[in-house]
């Protein structure tokens, strides 16, 4: 297992390489997640008040 | 617009497809990339000799080669949407151009990224005014500037045209990129990347790399679709469709919010 994180002796540049991709993908995924959630809360809001003010 | 095509053209048509399709890619994905990662470190030899002697650090490979893939690759279909999108001007060609940009800018950067921590040992150096590396990183300022020029236009329209425009024009990076190793003379012209190919791997690199390829594809089509669903709400917001849309995925939330 040491050996495996090691790999080496170049784990610093293995584990930077391998850490910025999951860094960067995981990261773009969860921003996705939330711009998307964001939008929906947003717009769902926006119709509620104009539902209501039909209403009115 | 008889056409079957231009049904999947109309946003309302494609929102609630790419919604259905986005599980499919992120389990093609994980699948991908945790077979190629298994691959590339349990099945591959430590040491790499021959004419290019590598150590453990060449495992690098099986995430910096199939960024820069993808990199190049998207950059070519987002030009594709671009111009579908200017000659038949859909709107949601436009869309899926901008919905390919920050993917495709991630994947660049993340080739530069993982070529400078391949560059340290095997070159002596974590970066270079070489051919390659020059273009790629030219690659990756087009990317910005495309987002850039398209968010500082306040008209989405007039953006969208600019914007695809200024991808166009750039796409003469990609075999600027593709090419800049093919140097007749290696003494005369700086050229770190050596000149490969495929056939020449070690097949079980090869195939971790495709492996990992491929499942960097399948995660582009995923996120890709995710944006293009939140650019398609953002957009047409107005429609009756959307409003559905908008209501049916946020239904408990809005019944719990209503005084009863």
């Amino acid at each position: 297992m040491t050996e495996f994180f090691s790999q080496g002796g170049y784990a610093g540049f293995v584990w930077a390489s391998y850490g910025m991709a999951l860094v960067l993908l995981a990261g773009e995924v969860i921003s996705l997640r939330r711009q998307q959630r964001t939008i929906l809360t947003r717009l769902g809001r926006l119709l509620r008040l104009r539902d209501s003010g039909g209403k009115q | 617009m008889s056409t079957p095509w231009f049904k999947f053209a109309s946003p309302a048509t494609f929102y609630p497809l790419a919604g259905r399709t986005i599980p499919v890619f992120w389990v093609l994905a994980a699948v991908l990339i945790l077979l190629g990662l298994y691959w590339g470190f349990f099945e591959t030899p430590d040491r790499l000799g021959g004419t290019n002697p590598q150590k453990e650090y060449y495992r690098i490979i099986f995430v910096h080669v199939p960024a820069a893939w993808m990199s190049m690759w998207l950059y070519i279909v987002m030009v594709a949407w671009a111009a579908v999108g200017l000659v038949f001007n859909t709107r949601l060609s436009f869309m899926m151009a901008n919905a390919v940009a920050p993917t495709g800018a991630i994947f660049t950067f993340l080739a530069l990224w993982t070529g400078a921590f391949w560059g340290r040992p095997s070159w002596g150096t974590y970066w270079d005014w070489d051919p390659r590396l020059t273009s790629e990183l030219i690659l990756f300022f087009l990317y910005i500037g495309y987002m850039a020029l398209h968010s500082a236009i306040d008209d989405t329209r007039r953006a969208d045209r600019a914007a695809a425009l200024l991808a166009i024009v750039g796409l003469v990076m990609v075999p600027i990129i593709f090419w800049s190793i093919n140097c007749p003379d290696p003494n005369a012209c700086a050229a770190l990347h050596q000149r490969s190919g495929l056939g020449k791997i070690d097949g079980n690199i090869l195939f971790a790399m495709l492996t990992m390829t491929l499942g960097f594809w399948m995660y582009s089509f995923a996120t890709t679709f995710m944006r293009l669903r939140s650019i398609i709400l953002t957009r047409e917001w107005e429609t009756t469709w959307a409003q559905d849309a908008v209501r049916s995925a946020a239904g408990p939330a809005i019944q719990a919010g209503t005084p009863s």
